[in-house]
């Protein structure tokens, strides 16, 4: 299960972080700690990639310090303060399964079945001595048969409702509509498909 | 134009209930001017969103030409306004930096110096606040606006005198909605509620309507001026109207939340406070709710609210916003690490002897850590200006009825309930019992 992680995680987080320089290159940023999106933030991210034998979708949200506040409750499980790392992996699983169940895939019209295949929950120094909290999660299903025609597979995603209580005001994220197939020698990631949204706090 | 400079201070910019005045705080700042572009033309459901374009915008002026002080003022003054929009501090360090930015490249730049008015405002620095205001106007003195930003840091610093000849310049020169609701709290403050009722008249009258939220806020304010005394149903129409010019207006349905509550409608109160600080979790919103949640019987979910109080307010400390008095008083009210609220209310009395929510938060403060006779000449003050703010006369009664005079103590808090018998859901029931206790 983790190695499912080594590579597309980091081409995620390097993805987030080319969003994030894009839109806040030329702000003057309050500190080093500041959420770079504003305290009350919840920005998502989700990304598609098709390959020979499996599709596979990224998905990621990130609280900034206030929504990570509340939702710190629901983590620590056994209410002692700390955020132990397996209270963080049972919410990240617990959160990949509330997307699992938001979360649809279409392929050449066909509905898909999306599986979590890995699952990660973050928290990392925010401003005011707060945590933000980042949540990772890759879902796979597999790459239906050759079409009959020749054209390239349609994907299509929609999210029915967001993961966890506190995402239902974001958007539902924009997926292309379209993932040109894969070489089987070069299973190439599709350009990512970045979505933020703020502020969509709700407690 | 009477204006004098103070030495010294910091306070609130104080609408009665300590908590809230952060919230007026972010109106003032808004309403200064500086250099701000007009607000925008449509009512937007999603001003954020219209005001991060502005942001955009003038970020990249900025970075384009780096020595373009005027972008610089206007990326300030965009980054103030979505602060206040958004509730969300850190938008106020972000407008420092474009301040400081501007002062690189225009060192006697007088807009800049009342952007830095309007920020020292924000954070409390009352005294500074009003040094950068007179530079700003000795370089430019055709800014009749920063009279109202020097006189809403007298408020803060308890020279009560000083800013209501700054308001009362203000509405003779330039009589408009911004400068009458300024005029009226000091009356309100000064205990005149006739003359503060008039002034409101004319504040609303003078409503151009072009700024809806500019609307929305006044009638809002109006309307807590008429809940403050009780008043549930007159409330109810300003708040009302408020809505109209605003739909989904947060300080609009934080007083209908507010009107609920005093009915005992907790279900109601809940819902609405909940929409609320899902949209802007402001901290005088969030302790509210909580109150709401207490007296309805939910302690757990009342003691999550007040959790999120004091995370909020880290992230205001850590962008330099003062919090002394604020804080000092939501934790005395809610029995909450009482040392701290003392040391607070303390820090927060030093710096702004002569402000009466001050004062009282320092009586308060006393009072809760078991040292009544300590907090009487506290309380006194903090009714120095014979104010009808039904929290000081509770404050004061509880504190006479601990130091044994009980005659006082019944007065006081038959005028706290008689000014309002709705003031608080969580210390209303308290100042009846009292008073019955005490043969009232």
């Amino acid at each position: 299960m983790t190695s499912i992680f080594s590579r597309p995680v980091v081409l995620l987080a390097a993805a987030l972080v080319a969003v994030i320089a894009a839109l806040f290159a030329l702000a003057p940023t309050p500190s080093a700690d500041a959420h770079p999106l504003g305290n009350f933030t919840i920005n998502r991210y989700s990304r598609i990639e098709a390959y020979s034998d499996v599709i596979r979708v990224h998905y990621a949200f990130d609280m900034a310090e206030i929504p990570a506040f509340q939702e710190r409750g629901d983590i620590d499980a056994n209410s002692d303060g700390d955020i132990s790392p397996a209270e963080a992996h049972t919410y990240a699983n617990e959160q990949a399964d509330a997307i699992t169940a938001n979360l649809s895939l279409t392929l050449d019209a066909q509905p898909a079945e999306l599986s979590p295949v890995a699952t990660r929950a973050q928290l990392f120094p925010g401003e005011g001595g707060l945590d933000t909290l980042r949540v990772d999660a890759v879902f796979e299903t597999p790459t239906p048969p050759p079409a009959r025609q020749p054209s390239p597979i349609a994907t299509t995603t929609t999210q029915t409702a967001s993961a966890g209580r506190r995402l239902s005001s974001c958007p539902s994220p924009a997926l292309p509509s379209r993932a040109p197939r894969q070489a089987k020698t070069s299973p190439a990631p599709s350009p990512p498909t970045r979505t933020t949204c703020s502020p969509a706090l709700s407690m | 134009m009477t204006r004098t400079v103070a030495t010294g201070g910091l306070l609130v910019l104080g609408i009665g209930a300590a908590l809230l005045a952060l919230a007026l705080a972010f109106f003032l700042v808004a309403d200064d001017g500086g250099g701000r572009s007009p607000a925008p033309a449509a009512v937007s459901a999603d001003l954020v969103t219209t005001t991060s374009a502005e942001i955009a915008f003038w970020e990249e002026r900025l970075a384009a030409d780096p020595a373009d002080f005027t972008a610089a003022d206007r990326l300030a003054s965009a980054y103030i306004q979505r602060g206040r929009e958004s509730g969300d501090v850190s938008d106020f360090t972000r407008a420092q930096a474009a301040v400081n930015a501007s002062f690189a490249s225009f060192s006697d730049n007088p807009a800049a110096f009342g952007l830095l008015a309007t920020l020292q405002n924000v954070r409390h620095e009352f005294a500074a606040a009003i040094v950068s205001a007179e530079r700003s106007l000795e370089l430019d003195p055709t800014q009749d606006h920063l009279l109202s930003a020097i006189g809403d840091a007298q408020v803060g610093l308890g020279l009560y005198a000083e800013a209501f000849d700054n308001y009362t310049s203000l509405t003779d020169q330039a009589p408009s909605l911004a400068a009458f609701s300024r005029l009226a709290y000091v009356y309100e403050l000064r205990g005149d509620l006739a003359n503060a009722e008039g002034a409101w008249g004319n504040a609303l009258s003078l409503d151009s309507g072009s700024n809806a939220e500019a609307s929305a806020w006044a009638n809002t304010q109006y309307a807590t001026f008429r809940l403050n005394q009780g008043d549930l149903d007159d409330a109810a129409t300003p708040y009302d109207a408020a809505l109209d010019s605003f739909p989904g207006y947060i300080h609009a349905l934080a007083g209908q939340a507010r009107v609920a509550a005093a009915n005992g409608d907790y279900d109601s109160a809940i819902a609405l406070y909940t929409q609320v600080t899902e949209r802007q979790p402001l901290p005088e919103y969030v302790a509210a709710l909580g109150d709401v949640y207490a007296v309805a019987g939910q302690t757990a979910e009342a003691a999550e609210q007040y959790a999120l109080v004091e995370a909020i307010r880290q992230l205001y400390v850590a962008n330099g916003i003062n919090t002394d008095l604020q804080i000092a008083v939501f934790l005395a009210d809610h029995d909450l690490r009482l040392d701290e609220a003392l040391a607070s209310a303390e820090a927060v009395y030093a710096e702004t002897p002569g402000n009466i929510y001050a004062a009282d938060a320092l009586a308060w403060a006393l009072y809760k850590n078991g040292r009544a006779g300590d907090a009487l000449p506290y309380a006194e003050e903090a009714l120095r200006l014979a104010t009808q703010g039904a929290s000081l006369w509770y404050h004061s009664g509880l504190i006479h009825a601990a130091t044994g005079d009980e005659a006082s103590a019944r007065a006081h808090l038959q005028t706290a309930i008689d000014i309002n018998p709705h003031f608080s859901p969580l210390q209303a029931p308290i100042a009846e019992q009292t008073l019955a206790e005490l043969g009232g």
